[in-house]
């Protein structure tokens, strides 16, 4: 039954919310298992706190289901999840004052963690540094393994103007990073 | 050409680009280096990625409010068939708990008229006797109620009981506390005058047939005089003696008069009520599915009176709401539970000076707990005294747990209609 569900396309499976409510609920079900992560990847980056992004992935997923009452055919699943998201995080960032969380703060160590560790502690703390059209494009791009063509779909910008918010923001990640870097090379 | 370095690791190079990429890189060492960072910022953004996992608490709000089972739980992902046997389950369901609910009020109001019957002959008068006037007796200075407990007059009534003229001292006693003379003056006139008519131990036929006879003329003259009396709150027989059981009654008198909720038998009254719930709404909010309107909220739970109009008590009870336990954290090992079994002492404060046709608000506050943590309870409404052992309840109950997963604490909270049956014993 899991393996039926899961060789269905999005679209299939976004059908089957108009069926019965067992068809409703493994449509739901098998569509939360394919973008919930994403999702909420994206929205704890964007957001930098893991409530708000525990919100924000709920919220975006009871609004699927909400609207899925109300527009019978979909033919973008993913990008209508993440444009959901994003307005959310959108919102959220406007009300959340420009803080960095306590997560993104912590001092690396180097008694127990991996370099690779805190390279990435400090890789997202750079992250919070970077412009918010940067940071969403390398979001987007890295962690929810979006070309360039599809971050200019959701984010309705050209994608030239993707291309060059994503290596400059790389760019600024490897300045911000190159002391660090440097050390672990020697 | 640095930019085509991180459009290659991006993968969004064309033929043409790489083959540019590659020449340049061939004797270029930053170049080189720019590159190898790119692929560590890369693969380290990857790395941050795998780490961020959805919670599983915030999955099962996310199902919950749906109202889908979770995702790797054993209701998940249910063929129609399933479907149908949990539909037709919670129907059962929903019939079963109201039939038992009911089975149960039958129960207790079968014990009722079992145990009361014997001593049920003057209820309906004491049962419609005011509240206003026991207060008249509480007002008496403590002197008086002192000279009521005290009297030793009414302890000698025990022995040598009156027959001849027993009939025209109740009814001037009666007369007499109608004309404001007081109770003690009342009571102890009577016992003089039962006094001064002692011949001597009856036999226990004469006994019998005299109040046979006063008990005859008592119902179609008496009654109404007692009736008019203050006193008409105090059971007959405290006053009158009680003809067909003899000298017993007089025994409770001074008890009767001390206790406001006295049923005849002495000792702290008792009640036993059940009680159900239909849920109104939950929150965090609960899906519309079977569940969500699942018959599954009972409580029984029995007190006693402290005062007039407190009483405290235990009770307990199952309440239909769901809520996700998991092992070691992973969805793959969460049960879904459909209902919460609580308990715990309760406080129930009525309100009878609002009391308007045998009905009387009252509120009541339940505080205990349940295998998961502590919970509370506050139900509000009115109590339809219809007779003066059973009394029918209706009105809203609100109710709050709260539960541990991981290292944070939850809530689940409802509010409802409830509806009780009670019998005071």
């Amino acid at each position: 039954m899991k393996r039926k569900n899961s060789n269905k396309s999005d679209e299939q499976l976004y059908a089957m919310l108009f069926g019965s409510p067992a068809e409703k609920e493994i449509g739901f079900t098998e569509l939360y298992r394919r973008h919930s992560q994403r999702i909420y990847q994206y929205s704890r980056r964007i957001c930098g706190d893991d409530s708000m992004a525990s919100d924000v992935l709920q919220e975006t997923f009871l609004r699927f289901l909400n609207m899925s009452e109300y527009k019978s055919e979909m033919s973008n699943v993913a990008a209508f999840l993440l444009r959901i998201a994003r307005n959310l995080c959108i919102d959220a960032r406007k009300k959340q004052s420009h803080t960095i969380s306590l997560d993104d703060m912590e001092i690396p160590t180097h008694d127990t963690s991996l370099e690779s560790k805190e390279l990435r502690h400090l890789l997202v703390a750079a992250l919070e540094a970077l412009p918010d059209d940067h940071k969403e494009a390398i979001i987007l791009q890295a962690y929810n393994g979006m070309s360039y063509q599809e971050i200019g779909e959701a984010t309705n910008v050209p994608v030239s103007t993707v291309r060059n918010w994503v290596v400059r923001g790389k760019r600024k990640l490897r300045e911000i990073l190159a002391t660090y870097i440097q050390e672990l090379e020697q | 050409m640095s930019e085509l370095v991180y459009l290659f690791v991006d993968g969004e190079t064309t033929h043409m680009q790489k083959e540019m990429l590659f020449a340049a890189l061939a004797d270029n060492s930053d170049l080189q280096q720019e590159l190898q960072e790119a692929i560590l910022i890369r693969s380290t953004l990857e790395q941050d990625c795998s780490a961020l996992a959805v919670p599983p608490e915030t999955t099962a709000a996310i199902f919950q409010k749906a109202g889908f089972a979770l995702p790797g739980s054993a209701a998940a992902g249910k063929l129609s068939a399933a479907s149908l046997i949990e539909s037709v389950g919670m129907t059962l369901k929903s019939v079963v708990l109201p039939t038992l609910f009911v089975m149960g009020g039958a129960v207790l109001a079968t014990m009722y008229f079992m145990l009361d019957s014997s001593s049920s002959q003057m209820s309906d008068r004491e049962f419609a006797a005011p509240n206003a006037s026991r207060e008249q007796y509480s007002a008496l200075p403590s002197a008086e109620k002192g000279a009521l407990f005290g009297n030793p007059a009414i302890g000698e009534t025990k022995r040598l009981f009156i027959g001849k003229d027993k009939r025209r001292q109740t009814r001037m006693s009666s007369e007499r506390i109608s004309s404001g003379r007081g109770i003690t003056a009342a009571v102890q006139e009577q016992s003089s005058e039962m006094s001064e008519n002692m011949f001597g131990v009856r036999t226990a036929r004469e006994i019998r047939s005299e109040n046979e006879d006063v008990q005859f003329q008592m119902q179609s003259n008496d009654v109404s005089a007692i009736s008019a009396s203050p006193l008409q709150h105090i059971k007959a027989e405290s006053i009158l003696p009680k003809f067909s059981s003899g000298m017993n009654s007089i025994d409770n008198f001074p008890y009767v008069l001390s206790t406001s909720y006295d049923d005849g038998n002495g000792g702290m009254p008792i009640a036993i009520s059940i009680r159900g719930l239909m849920n109104m709404s939950a929150f965090p909010q609960q899906g519309n599915s079977a569940l969500g309107s699942e018959f599954n909220n009972i409580a029984l739970s029995i007190g006693a009176d402290i005062s007039e109009e407190m009483r405290i008590g235990i009770e307990g009870g199952r309440q239909s709401l769901r809520y996700y336990t998991f092992e070691n954290g992973k969805n793959e090992n969460a049960v879904l539970n459909t209902s919460i079994d609580w308990a715990g002492v309760f406080c129930r404060q009525s309100f009878q000076s609002l009391t308007y046709s045998q009905c009387t608000p009252y509120a009541q506050v339940t505080l205990g707990g349940t295998v998961s943590g502590p919970s509370g309870r506050f139900l509000a409404g009115v109590r339809w005294q219809t007779s003066r052992n059973f009394s029918l309840s209706a009105g809203l109950e609100g109710s709050a747990f709260l539960y541990q997963k991981s290292t944070n604490w939850h809530s689940l909270r409802s509010i409802g209609l409830m509806y009780d049956v009670e019998v005071k014993f």
